[in-house]
């Protein structure tokens, strides 16, 4: 299928949102028993560098509509529209290059950008609910740190920092889930082409780290391919099955996922005199999951999942890539024992079975610990979250202060320090610790 | 040579690359520590000090709850003249103080006492009557004249309305809030400067709730007196120690962050300010500067030996060098705070050491944190003091005396010794001499007005102190009969005969006075009639023609408890366990029958049993403490001996801090008491910087041992006198506080860190130099490292353990449920509230400065069998939307309830601890508990009692009161009392009081708007206000709607995720 372009696509797009809500709104007038909700978020954001450089000066304006149709039938639209005044996260005209086309953003210049963020349909079909539509889904019990939450690509634009609910991009799909007992059983199904958003060389967070690098020998002279990526609309769909039980105190869930990789795999080719490089995207089964429970003033939550098919660079292939399995597990322990405190820590370990010329650490080690603790009837939140790679000893510290100034305004500051060598994931951006203040007024 | 590569060294070269992270990274912990600074309180209450179940204290409460007491603030008015107060002058004064007393805010107008409100007793020919003394003005000389004859024909008020001498009046305020003491104080010494004060009257003010009050604004004043003298003689010390700018001012900033953090996080924790945390403040000054002196010291050693080198290096070798022994003697010092936490029953005093050992660890972080990182930032500067100094120290002055203390000690080293054993046979001698009291008007100095008017007012008077018996008959009217009155009479004759007793009141002393009245008032009449039916016609003539309230002190209105006040001239526990003790036997052996019964309380009797506890509890503070210090440095140094010889000093210090207390007549009170733990913890340090120093310096330099030794004195030595002058100065400055104990506590803890300088530097090194111990002369780095590990997981165990036990000690203390109270509340648990419910909540949440946030949401309730599902889904704002909480309720109490909260931001569903039940839900005054129960209880988490009956709104409410079942209860629930207002005829609580764990009052809740739904009796607004925050959330229902079926499916985590 030719895809259609950005303007049109978006105009379309626009057109199909409005009418969805007007007919909604009809409906809603119509059979008198329904709600029709409006509600709007504007914030602005600035974030400072360590040296002084300004990284971020954006205004984003987040519009909400909820319209219930009847008592079993809602719809919901989220949309977003931002302008970043610095443009230095994505300089530059924001791609679609990894969305599909129903998914992709519409750009006015470098600086501004517009995007149906959610748009879906809640109805009932027999003893099914079913929510079908552009959305968020969200698996696992982990913070911060993804095993199972992989149903959805993530934007890196401004790396892991920032609200998982904003990184995250949603997907057009179907998700249906349904009671089997006492268990309940959900089913996704995503036709959605859609990868992770990964900021170009130019950007603040670009890339670095060896990891991300194609295993090339030291002033070998290369060429890019376009990106391969899937296109069919039933082919190359992602399925999810995940079956969550409340039982004896535990919420439990197993989960199955077959998914596209949200980051490509770099192939080589060296069949020319000048080596190419092709993004791939590969698939995987991931089969997973997680069990948490509380006990006194302790909650435990952990997750385990295993894929089957994961691709890392490696300088002993040929083609640069090594296919492996990957097993990766989180426990964390989150404790309420001290008024208005919230203490959280978490261990997660992964590791893969195939090491030989893999780029980077076949095993990993990371630790996080989040402390919050709030002041003045919640109205004040402190908020420090560390998260350190004992591997390779890098990591992040982030401190986040937010006042809720009246019912409708927050403003929230806050540091965060990367640390560790370039080479690593963190320590990439050592250099890039900064300071930053938003203001979100709630319409 | 770098120093070596490990943990320490990999942290302090990123604290030397990364200055500014840690500085703003240390500067928000301290602020956001700090944040909560402005919500600490002061409490000056004596009950403060006392666990809120002891016995002796809730007995009190008990029987002042009964007889409607407090302690009051007191007013007395005195004339020198002739004719004392029976003058018309001095007579308009009490009238008009009183009447200005009964219109303030803070004052219950029939809980004030004197001349003005009481009434004569006379016989009339037609039996008796009463007339108040002041219901003819006393302008007249022959008013007067009657008055003065009327009162001396009163025997009652002889001695304790009116000093037999004629010379002084009371005016007897009673308070509705003991905690706006301060408050209604201030407003009473308003009134008395501005009264009509005649040519010969002085007005006085005292009583225990002046006390409270003042106390709270004296001891206000004298921090903000100690804490700049504190501040400045530290900066002086630090001055003449390094002679820069930076070693005076940097360390102030450690001190700073360390106070306000530790402050800080008191407040963040609800525990209010004590009279004794004043003391907290000079010792975190004096404690956290020592870690700064010790790096400092260091860095200037290094720069002054290597002046090539770069800043950040020399940083990183002076905390390479310092970091071990400034942990250690944190551990130590901390050791000796926590262990006041464990072995003392006072709150104020278990949270003395609960953040000084705080305070200690905060001012080690800051000086292996934000103190390098500035160091690092600065250009490396050498101290003139330490010119010409190499890496052994420095050559100044005091240096110089440092090392001839040296020469002296390791050229006589038996000479020492036997010094030393001279000093601890004189201390010995005298620490027999220690005596356990508290006086609790010596708070104030001897000049202070309060102190004055105390003892006016004790010597004029029988004496302000009350040491009271409840009498209990089994009969109803017991005390109708004339042998139990009887009975009581002997009691207070016996009460009189004990020293200081002036006098005693009993409900006897009325009927005595009525009886004479109705005989013409003849003397021989003032007995107790002999028929039991007379005495019914006494007190029932009284109350026709009198106010039938005027004896609600002395007798229940059902006449079978009567309170026996023996009135004692003086506050000391010395000299009152004597008389406390006569009066318990005299009770058992004389007094007590099956019929009658009487037990001892009042305010002098619960002072002697928490003071009893002092000595014992001391004892054990003072054992726990040294054998932590002694277990710690035993670990570390893997030597019997080295704990030994290192805790020998410390020894010797406690033991002369002893002798100093027996010779000087200094009693083991209250602010003494806890001197011996914190002296521990702070001399330790001292032996263990020697110990440690010598241990390297022998060990490089084994060919002499004695030019090895005096190596110690220039560096150690040098650094240890500066720690020395920091502290001792630190807390010397307290010596010039005008709290008498806290005077004393700094002389004591003064004193023995001097001693213990002094006996680390003499006889550590001269034990040393002449025993030879093997873990001096041979060690090796790596076990001395690891030996640090070890001794803080045994040091953090042993503490660990005494919690538990600690924890378990307090639980035995409940008190049983009683039933009727507990019927209430099974009643209001069965009211009918709906198998199910549907309904819109809009909550408004108010602050103290009126800001307003409005929430919206919608909630559904329904019953699985006896299981209760309830989810509530927030609507609006938009920041909070689609928040969701879910809650299963099960009626196991022993199961946990099992709660989930669905984050938009995460877009996942949190399984929260059902143990959270305390904490605020969402911002709201309701906590977790209370939204979930929604006007009900968890019967097993309270002890109820039903205190009588109270009109709520127009509308008769049965009053309980509920005490949570163990303090862990009471910690979960974030309270320690509540008093419901229960309605019969709905079976709900139209308001309710919560005090919190510490016995403050924390919040009321009110509901006022309930109307029948569906036949069922619904709230449909709940106010909430926090006292201590003033912050308030009013919870308004709508369209409540019993009938819809509630779908079960609602009651998911799927549904919770998907929203409404």
């Amino acid at each position: 299928m030719r895809p259609l372009t950005p303007l049109l696509s978006w105009i379309l797009k626009s057109v199909v949102h409005l009418a969805v809500g007007g007919i909604a709104l009809w409906i809603s007038n119509i059979a008198n028993a329904g709600e029709f909700d409006a509600q709007a978020q504007i914030s602005l954001a600035t974030a400072v560098e360590r040296g002084g450089d300004v990284q971020l000066g954006e205004v984003t304006f987040r519009p909400r509509i909820d319209a219930r149709l009847n008592d079993s039938m809602k719809l919901t639209s989220i949309a977003l529209a931002r302008a970043d005044l610095v443009d230095k996260l994505e300089p530059g005209r924001s791609t679609n290059a990894s969305r599909s086309s129903p998914s992709s953003r519409m750009t006015g210049g470098d600086r501004l950008e517009l995007e149906i963020r959610e748009l879906f349909l809640d109805f009932e079909l027999g003893d099914s609910q079913v929510r079908l539509g552009k959305q968020q889904v969200v698996w696992g019990q982990a913070d911060g740190l993804r095993i199972l939450d992989l149903v959805n690509p993530l934007n890196y634009r401004e790396f892991v920092l920032g609200d998982f609910e904003d990184r995250r991009i949603p997907l057009w799909m179907l998700n249906t889930e349904m009671d089997i007992g006492s268990a309940r059983l959900q089913f996704l199904w995503i036709p959605d082409q859609t990868y992770d958003d990964i900021p170009n060389a130019r950007a603040t967070y670009a890339f670095t780290s060896q990891a991300f690098q194609p295993a090339l020998a030291p002033g070998e002279q290369t060429h890019i391919a376009q990106r391969d990526k899937p296109s069919s609309l039933l082919r190359d769909s992602d399925f999810g099955l995940r079956l969550s039980i409340f039982t004896g105190g535990w919420d439990l869930t197993a989960n199955y996922l077959y998914h596209y990789q949200d980051q490509p795999v770099l192939e080589i080719d060296r069949s020319d005199d000048l080596t190419t490089i092709t993004p791939v995207y590969k698939r995987t089964h991931l089969i997973g999951g997680s069990a948490s429970t509380a006990f006194g003033n302790f909650v435990l939550r952990s997750e385990l999942g295993y894929s089957t098919d994961r691709y890392f660079s490696s300088t002993a292939h040929t083609n640069g890539t090594r296919k492996t399995r990957e097993l990766s597990g989180v426990a964390g322990f989150d404790y309420s024992g001290w008024t208005n405190t919230f203490v959280s820590g978490q261990i997660f370990v992964g590791t893969i079975d195939q090491k030989k010329g893999i780029v980077g650490e076949s095993t990993t080690l990371n630790l996080s610990l989040l402390m919050q603790q709030t002041y003045l009837n919640d109205s004040v939140t402190i908020e420090l979250l560390a998260i350190h790679n004992s591997k390779n000893d890098d990591g992040l510290v982030q401190f986040d202060l937010g006042y809720q100034l009246s019912n409708n305004l927050v403003i929230t500051t806050g540091v965060d320090v990367f640390y560790g060598q370039k080479t690593h994931l963190f320590g990439q951006f050592d250099h890039r610790d900064r300071l930053s203040l938003m203001l979100e007024w709630s319409l | 040579m770098e120093p070596k590569k490990n943990s320490a060294g990999t942290y302090f070269q990123l604290v030397v690359d990364r200055p500014w992270t840690i500085i703003v990274l240390s500067t928000l912990l301290f602020l956001g520590s700090a944040l909560s600074l402005p919500t600490l309180v002061m409490d000056t209450r004596s009950d403060a000090f006392i666990n809120e179940n002891d016995p002796a204290l809730v007995y009190r409460e008990k029987v002042e709850d009964i007889f409607g007491l407090a302690d009051p603030i007191i007013i007395a008015v005195v004339n020198d003249s002739p004719t004392g107060i029976y003058n018309p002058e001095s007579l308009r004064l009490v009238q008009w103080l009183t009447e200005e007393a009964q219109q303030l805010a803070n004052v219950d107008p029939e809980r004030v006492v004197s001349l003005a409100t009481e009434a004569n007793i006379v016989g009339t020919d037609n039996g008796m009557e009463t007339e108040d003394f002041f219901d003819v003005s006393p302008d007249s000389p022959e008013r007067v004249s009657w008055m003065k004859e009327a009162l001396a024909n009163f025997p009652l008020y002889q001695g304790s309305l009116v000093a037999r001498d004629h010379s002084t009046t009371l005016i007897v305020i009673e308070m509705l809030d003991e905690f706006d003491a301060d408050t209604t104080y201030n407003e009473i010494l308003a009134i008395t400067n501005s009264a009509p004060v005649g040519l010969n009257d002085t007005v006085h003010v005292a009583g225990e709730g002046a006390i409270a009050g003042y106390l709270s604004a004296y001891i206000g004043a004298d921090a903000q007196k100690l804490n700049p003298l504190s501040a400045v003689v530290i900066t002086i010390i630090l001055l003449v120690a390094f002679f820069t700018l930076r070693g005076a001012l940097a360390p102030n900033l450690v001190v700073l962050a360390t106070a306000g953090s530790t402050f800080g996080l008191m407040a963040a924790f609800g525990v209010p300010f004590y009279v004794i945390t004043n003391g907290l403040t000079v010792s975190l000054i004096g404690m956290a500067v020592a870690d700064s002196i010790h790096v400092f010291s260091q860095y200037y050693i290094e720069q002054a030996s290597d002046p090539a080198a770069t800043q950040p290096i020399l940083v990183k070798r002076a905390m390479m060098a310092m970091w071990l022994p400034i942990t250690l003697t944190t551990i130590t010092t901390a050791a000796g705070f926590f262990t006041l936490h464990l072995t003392s029953s006072m709150p104020p005093i278990q949270f003395f050491g609960i953040f000084g050992g705080l305070g200690v660890i905060l001012a080690w972080f800051f000086s292996v944190t934000f103190l390098p990182a500035v160091l690092s930032l600065l250009k490396p500067k050498g101290s003139r003091a330490f010119s010409g100094s190499t890496t052994t120290g420095s050559t100044d002055q005091a240096s110089r005396l440092m090392l001839s203390l040296g020469n002296t000690v390791l050229d006589h080293p038996k000479s020492t010794l036997a010094f030393y054993a001279g000093v601890a046979l004189i201390a010995t001698i005298g620490a027999t001499k220690v005596s356990v009291d508290e006086i609790r008007i010596d708070n104030f100095q001897t000049d202070e007005a309060i102190y004055l008017a105390d003892t006016a007012m004790n010597k004029a008077m029988d004496g302000v102190y009350h040491l009271d018996v409840l009498v209990e008959t089994e009969a109803f009217e017991g005390l109708h009969q004339a042998n139990n009155l009887q009975r009581i009479d002997r009691l207070q004759r016996f009460l009189e005969t004990q020293p200081g007793v002036g006098g005693t009141v009993s409900v006897v002393d009325y009927i005595k006075q009525m009886h004479r009245a109705v005989n013409e008032n003849r003397e021989s009449t003032y007995s107790i009639p002999e028929d039991s039916l007379l005495i019914s016609q006494l007190f029932l003539l009284y109350s026709a023609s009198a106010d039938p309230t005027d004896f609600e002190e002395e007798v229940d209105g059902e006449y079978r408890q009567a309170l026996v006040r023996a009135k004692i001239n003086n506050g000391s526990y010395k000299k009152n366990t004597p008389v406390v003790q006569a009066v318990e036997a005299y009770l058992r052996d004389e007094f007590n029958t099956p019929d009658i019964t009487g037990t001892l309380t009042g305010r002098v009797n619960v002072d002697h049993y928490w003071i009893k506890e002092i000595g014992g509890s001391h004892a054990m503070s003072v054992g726990i403490a040294f054998l932590a210090v002694m277990l710690v440095v035993i670990v570390l140094f893997r030597s019997v001996v080295a704990g030994l010889i290192t805790t020998l000093p410390v020894a010797l210090a406690i033991l002369v801090i002893y002798a100093w207390m027996g010779f000087s007549d200094v009693w083991l009170g209250v602010g003494t008491t806890m001197f011996a733990s914190i002296a521990i913890g702070l001399c330790v340090d001292f032996t263990i910087h020697t110990v440690d120093r010598l241990r390297e310096l022998v060990n490089s330099e084994t060919d002499n041992v004695k030019e090895s030794m005096l190596m110690l004195y220039p560096s150690t030595g040098r650094a240890l006198f500066f720690n020395l002058a920091a502290i001792a100065l630190g807390f010397g400055v307290l010596i010039t506080s005008d709290v008498p104990p806290l005077n004393n506590f700094g002389t004591l803890v003064a004193l023995a860190v001097v001693v213990a300088f002094l006996a680390s530097l003499t006889l550590i090194p001269a034990l040393v130099y002449l025993i030879r111990p093997v873990f001096i002369f041979s060690r090796s780095n790596a076990e001395h490292q690891s030996g640090l590990a070890a001794a803080s997981v045994v040091l953090v165990g042993t503490l660990a353990i005494f919690n538990i036990t600690d924890a378990k000690a307090t639980t035995q203390d409940t008190p049983a449920p009683t039933l009727t109270g507990s019927q209430v509340m099974q009643a209001v648990n069965a009211r009918n509230d709906g198998n199910q419910i549907t309904r819109d909540l809009k909550v408004v949440l108010t602050d103290r400065r009126g800001k307003t946030r409005v929430q919206e949401t919608r909630g559904y309730r329904r019953y699985f069998d006896q299981e209760k599902r309830t989810v509530i889904f927030y609507r609006a704002p938009a920041n909070i939307r689609d928040t969701g909480f879910l809650t299963y309720d099960y009626p196991d109490a022993t199961k946990d309830d099992d709660q989930w909260l669905y984050l938009p931001a995460l877009r996942k569903v949190r399984r929260i601890s059902a143990s959270d039940r305390g904490d605020y839900f969402l911002g709201t005054d309701f906590t977790y508990e209370e939204i979930k129960k929604e006007n009900k209880i968890e019967l097993a988490d309270y002890q109820l009692t039903r205190l009588g009956l109270e009109n709520v709104d127009g509308h008769n409410c049965i009053v309980i009161a509920g005490e949570p079942t163990t303090p862990q209860v009471g910690k979960d629930l974030g309270h320690s009392k509540i008093i419901w207002r229960i309605d019969p005829k709905i079976w709900m609580a139209r308001s309710s009081d919560l005090w919190d764990i510490n016995g403050n009052h924390l919040k009321t809740i009110q509901t006022r708007q309930i109307e029948q739904i569906d036949g069922i009796w619904t709230a449909l607004e709940i106010n909430a206000v926090n006292h201590k925050t003033k912050h308030r959330s009013t919870f308004s229902f709508s369209n409540v709607d019993y009938t819809s079926e509630v779908p079960e499916k609602l009651f998911t985590q799927s549904r919770l995720r998907r929203g409404l």
